[in-house]
């Protein structure tokens, strides 16, 4: 959703229904199955999930350990002293030491179970589904603080699988994504929108309107590439070419114009002190060098209001 | 501050599952992205851990044979007597069981000091200048206990709070039941540091030049300003602030429903750049002021059944901006009758946009699931026109745009579970953007140049509609082997409503893409995953005029008016009428119909400059976003968990991108990357990671520099090295059809990021823990250039005299560095206090001649010095600071 910082606030109030009678103390009874063995010195830290919502008792909506892990009737009766002991019944994870993880849909239908509706209403068939993805590869249910519901360390749960994008937010023009203030779950649902790229709105440009609304329009005088998708021209994780282009200007340009002055070759013997050489040798010439469309903002020196204008002089965006 | 009174208040507390973070810079943010309590709970105990686990602790009575549960798998029974059942008493009496159980509340305050200032350095962090900084964090969390019948929960945060990165949160529920939360959020982004203009004024809209400024002494040449205007360049700093307040409510009606509304508003002031030509091609880079604000409200009634979901939204988004234009002073030349005295910049309209969505979900069984959507929004723009210039002081006749914009959305998605093996997905989208504005005819001059103007074009409110098919198939080969198969189709139509003709090179596109992908489990170890996709793309009756003639440029002389006025009498001002052809279906290729306003055949042999042309003059130009393309990517993966120390993975992406068709244009783009990481766990305590990326962009690009030709004969066209003709009437008769004035740019850019990172938990008796990372990212940008263009030797005619051909160099390389250190140590005092040391130092250098090229003397003729200079900066940050945790 829009205005929270990732998903955090919507991954617990979205869940409804399953009401559960005697929720203090029977929960208590119900998780002491576990916690007689997973207690306070087991390897990893299960029973901090009573810091987080999962633990709330008095919320009867609240799960019991078995209502996630299974019933686990062979886990159970295993005998502690003994190695060996069964796997519980559903194991999260892809990577797990012990246990050969459950198949992806059964742990994720655990989930979706309860948290089916809202930003996870698009799930069921979306990439990160079909390509195997479980919750808890983003996901740490046990801990106080979950990495992937952290602004700041949101993306490195995220570049754990996309390192190319990574590797683009340290270069010269990027959103503040590292400087926590641009969460990647700010543009993308990973639990599947209908939007592209599971952006959170249904197109490109309606999810950049919403930190950049001036950009909306509708304007007098549209540019077409823009109108039709802002990544026509930008790259938004990070670029050489500042503000985040794909190209640089004017060839970024010239993609689509090529006429009256944006025809001209530019290159590096149009610059000052560059190599102003002819086939015949060296020459002086009249004010070549430097071309105003190579160098600096280049075409946009003039053609400012590329984004659109409401001029009525600005169908050349230059107004 | 009762130390033990605050911990009997809040440690009851159990905090939100969303978490605020503590720090960006500092100790916090380190410790707010792991569990607070791991080390305690695994290092508590090394020792026994093993028999803990047997004979579990000490506790107050065995648990009780659980509740069967309705909706859960019935528990086995619990083995009387072992049982540890976590209760309030419980933790009373166990420390350890206290600290896994109950969220801590963390106040850090310190100081960061910072050795030097760069606008780059401190673009998105808060720390611009040198100097000190105050730390400031919390994070108070309270409530009931998690055991308790007490289901609220509230939570304060404050991070950053010294910085201009500064954001607060608060909550306050009672959890299945309602929430109440507010924040405030503030980032400043440094634009640049080191750029002056000597216009006085800026922050504000009304920009004038100093009362002694002195023109150009070449005329329209900016390298030619007297040394009594360079003193009159003054730095101004390039920021803005964006400030965002939030609010939101949700409440649960009962089981099934929640109502949810939250709401933003969020203001952008500050001073930026934005370039302001003047009469033809002479501009100024302006301080351009920003106050803006944008107000956006989310509502939504959500129901949850056990088989149906669903949800009926609003969105809705009103964005306002203080300034409606901007003006200044002409620093190029005297008024005069082609010379105004101002110029005026408009600035972005007002807007508002409000939309209904519904959507939902029905599980007919839990292996076939339907998913569908529905949205309906409407998007308006009607803000007072400016005059066409400031010389005329016109305003059109119409006023204001009356801008609309309907957007229509439809999304259908059927998944089913035709076995165990086989997963079965189809997807139906539909998304429109239709623009209601009228069309209509605007004359006026360019650029603010002075007199009625001779400029006449129509306006194309764009429309677009995308549907989308989608089949996908994943199959489960053998146990740990999958393949998954998948089929797309896209359609996108593009128009206008109201134009005389298309105002899109192709008014539509169609997309088929086929995908494969394979991902398997090798080894118990080695995992792998391999991907292709191909996708063609055609465009229909692609014509690269069409969006030209649409939004027409009219005639260019005055007397040329009465063609106008004839365009105006029939209703349709454009160049069919004019050249004889129908007002409307002209039949491709549209012939006779030339950009530059200039007929010129491009056969050699036929008379130029006749309206008996027979060609198109930019013929085989391909706007990429629309013309034909062929597509291929690949990616791969491989993943080995060597030992259980040591983890590897590695993986590449490769896509291609062939337009095909496209003479001129975009020709090609190609992006692929190699991604290599690897983790070390050298024990509980100590681990450490290794990645590297390379990433490869390139794009090639083609064009020709050909032009009018100016010249009505023909002239011999003598010969130089490479065949290209070597004086200016011949140049004039061929530019057309001059091969020697075609170009290409392969432009690529060439990055290289390396990270390393360690961390060292434990140290001097579990109480020092350390964090290191360093980074290096290293991106080239190269833009190779072949082909050339003509020029005169300085004093020879311009009209006969000698031409020479230059060739075109490489233009010059564009490079970063960054170099980046932090090292952060924390030590843990008790297990309330903690001391934290952070260092970090980062290295940036850069030659972007987008600022470095815009220096006095050196700038392009036609366009004012900025003195701006590309960043470079070695700069250290220290900080200390005091954690209390409670």
């Amino acid at each position: 959703m829009l205005f929270t910082t990732a998903h955090a606030e919507n991954a617990t109030t979205e869940v409804v229904g399953k009401s559960l009678a005697k929720p203090v103390a029977d929960a208590n009874e119900r998780d002491a199955v576990c916690t007689r063995c997973h207690d306070e010195n087991d390897s990893k830290p299960i029973l901090s999930i009573y810091q987080t919502p999962h633990g709330n008792r008095a919320d009867a909506r609240t799960p019991s350990c078995q209502q996630c892990h299974g019933q686990s009737d062979a886990h159970l009766k295993g005998d502690p002293n003994q190695k060996g002991r069964a796997a519980p019944d559903i194991v999260y994870g892809t990577k797990t030491k012990d246990y050969e993880p459950t198949l992806p849909a059964t742990q994720n239908d655990k989930c979706i179970g309860c948290h089916q509706s809202g930003l996870r209403t698009h799930w069921s068939g979306s990439q990160h589904e079909m390509q195997g993805v479980v919750c808890s590869n983003c996901h740490t249910a046990h801990a106080p603080k979950d990495k992937v519901l952290e602004r700041i360390s949101q993306p490195d749960v995220c570049f754990t699988c996309h390192q190319t994008q990574r590797s683009e937010t340290h270069l010269f023009s990027t959103h503040p994504i590292l400087a926590g203030k641009t969460a990647c779950a700010e543009c993308h649902n990973p639990h599947g929108s209908t939007g592209p790229k599971m952006l959170i709105k249904q197109s490109t440009n309606e999810t950049c309107y919403t930190c950049h609304a001036e950009k909306r329009g509708p304007f007098l005088w549209e540019h077409s590439p823009v109108f039709d998708d802002c990544t026509n021209c930008h790259t938004p994780h990070g670029s050489n070419n500042s503000p985040l282009l794909k190209q640089r200007v004017p060839w970024l340009c010239q993609e689509c114009h090529n006429a009256d002055h944006a025809s001209t070759v530019d290159s590096g013997s149009n610059l000052i002190n560059g190599n102003v050489t002819t086939v015949d040798g060296k020459q002086t010439f009249n004010n070549l060098s430097p071309r105003a469309q190579a160098n600096g903002l280049a075409c946009l020196s003039c053609h400012s209001m590329i984004h659109g204008s409401n001029h009525p002089a600005g169908a050349k965006f230059n107004r | 501050m009762d130390n033990k009174h605050i911990s009997f208040k809040l440690r009851a507390s159990v905090g939100a599952i969303f978490a605020t973070l503590l720090v960006g810079h500092t100790a916090v943010a380190a410790e707010a992205v792991k569990n607070p309590n791991s080390k305690q709970a695994k290092a508590s105990h090394p020792s026994k851990r093993a028999k803990a686990t047997h004979t579990g602790k000490v506790v107050k009575a065995p648990a009780a044979k659980p509740a069967v549960l309705t909706t859960a798998p019935k528990p086995a029974a619990a083995l009387p007597g072992t049982a540890t059942k976590v209760a309030a008493a419980d933790t009373a009496e166990n420390p350890e069981l206290d600290e896994l159980t109950h969220r801590k509340s963390t106040i850090e305050a310190g100081v960061l000091g910072v050795s030097d200032g760069n606008w780059k350095y401190g673009q998105y962090n808060g720390l611009p200048n040198s100097g000190p900084y105050a730390i400031g964090n919390f994070d108070i969390n309270g409530g009931g206990a998690y055991d308790s019948k007490d289901a609220t929960r509230w939570r304060l945060t404050g991070k950053n709070i010294g910085l201009e990165t500064r954001e607060f949160t608060g909550e306050y529920k009672d959890q299945g039941k309602y929430k109440l939360n507010f924040g405030y959020d503030e980032i400043t982004q440094y634009k640049q540091g080191t750029y002056q203009t000597p216009y006085i004024g800026a922050g504000g809209n009304e920009l004038a030049l100093p009362p002694n400024w002195q023109y150009p002494t070449t005329a329209n040449n900016m390298r030619t300003l007297p040394a009594s205007d360079q003193a009159a360049f003054q730095g101004v700093e390039l920021s803005t602030k964006r400030r965002r307040f939030d609010g939101g409510f949700s409440y649960f009606l009962n089981n099934e429903w929640e109502f949810k509304s939250s709401m933003r508003h969020e203001e952008k002031n500050g001073v930026g750049t934005v370039g302001a030509p003047i009469v033809a091609t002479r501009s100024v880079i302006l301080p351009n002021p920003i106050s803006q604000s944008t107000d956006q409200i989310n509502s939504s009634l959500n129901f949850t059944g056990e088989k149906a979901y669903g949800s009926l939204a609003y969105y809705g988004s009103i964005f306002h901006n203080d300034y409606s234009s901007l003006i200044f002073q002409n620093a190029y030349g005297a008024p005069s009758a082609s010379n105004p005295l101002y110029g005026q910049m408009s600035t972005m309209p007002d807007n508002q946009f409000h939309q209904f969505t519904v959507s939902g979900g029905y599980n007919f069984s839990n292996d076939t699931k339907l998913v569908g959507s529905g949205g309906y929004g409407r998007n308006w723009q009607n803000q007072n026109f400016l005059p066409y210039s400031t010389s005329t002081m016109a305003v059109p006749a119409q006023g204001s745009l009356n801008g609309a914009v309907d957007f229509k959305n439809v999304n259908v998605k059927l998944t089913h579970k035709a076995s165990q093996d086989l997963n079965l997905a189809a997807s139906y989208k539909y998304d429109e953007r239709e623009n209601l504005t009228a069309v209509n005819t605007y004359r006026f001059p360019d650029a603010d140049s002075s007199g009625a103007g001779t400029n006449y074009r129509n306006n194309t409110p764009l429309s677009r509609r995308v549907q989308t098919g989608n089949l996908d198939a994943n199959y489960t080969i053998a146990k740990g082997h999958s393949l998954k198969a998948g089929y797309e189709i896209q359609s996108i139509d593009r128009w206008c409503n109201g134009t005389w003709t298309a105002c899109i090179d192709s008014a539509t596109t169609l997309e088929n893409i086929g995908k494969l992908d394979y991902h398997g489990k090798l080894t118990d170890k080695l995992t792998t995953s391999l991907g292709y996709a191909y996708s063609n793309r055609s465009a229909y009756n692609y014509n690269q005029d069409t969006a030209y003639l649409a939004s027409f440029q009219g005639p260019q002389t005055l007397s040329q008016l009465s063609l106008y006025d004839s365009y105006l009498a029939t209703g349709i001002p454009a160049w069919g009428p004019f050249l004889g052809y129908p007002i409307k279906g002209m039949p491709y290729p549209y012939p006779g119909v030339f950009v530059n306003n200039n007929p010129v055949a491009l056969t050699t042999g036929v008379a130029p400059n006749t309206a008996t042309a027979g060609g198109l003059d930019i013929n085989g130009l391909g706007r990429f976003n629309t013309a034909p393309r062929d597509r291929q990517s690949f990616h791969s993966m491989l993943n080995y968990q060597l030992t259980e120390k040591l983890a590897l993975t590695l993986n590449g992406d490769y896509k291609y991108d062939n337009y095909y068709e496209s003479s001129y244009g975009l020709q090609s783009s190609k992006n692929w990357s190699l991604n290599f990481d690897s983790s070390y766990n050298f024990s509980d305590d100590l681990s450490a990671h290794l990645f590297y990326t390379y990433q490869d962009i390139f794009n090639k690009t083609a064009g020709s520099s050909a032009s009018s030709n100016s010249n009505t004969g023909t002239a011999a066209a003598g010969s130089v090295v490479g065949g290209c003709v070597n004086n200016i009437l011949a140049k004039n008769d061929f530019s057309k059809t001059d091969p020697c004035l075609n170009w290409l740019s392969n432009m690529g850019n060439n990055i290289n990021t390396v990270g390393l990172g360690a961390k060292q938990k434990g140290l001097l008796s579990g109480k020092l823990d350390l964090n290191g990372d360093f980074l290096l990212s290293f991106a080239k940008t190269t833009t190779d250039v072949s082909g050339g263009q003509y020029s005169a030797i300085t004093g020879a005619s311009t009209t006969t005299g000698p031409y020479y051909y230059i060739p075109a160099t490489s233009m010059p390389v564009v490079n970063t560095q960054t170099y980046q250190f932090k090292l952060n140590a924390k030590y843990n005092v008790n297990k309330a206090s903690a001391v934290n040391l952070t260092y970090s130092f980062q290295h940036m250098w850069s030659n972007d001649y987008t600022y470095i090229g815009m220096q006095q003397y050196g700038t392009p003729t036609g366009v004012m010095p900025t003195n701006m200079q590309a960043p470079v900066y070695s700069i250290h940050a220290v900080g200390l600071s005091y954690i209390y945790n409670f």
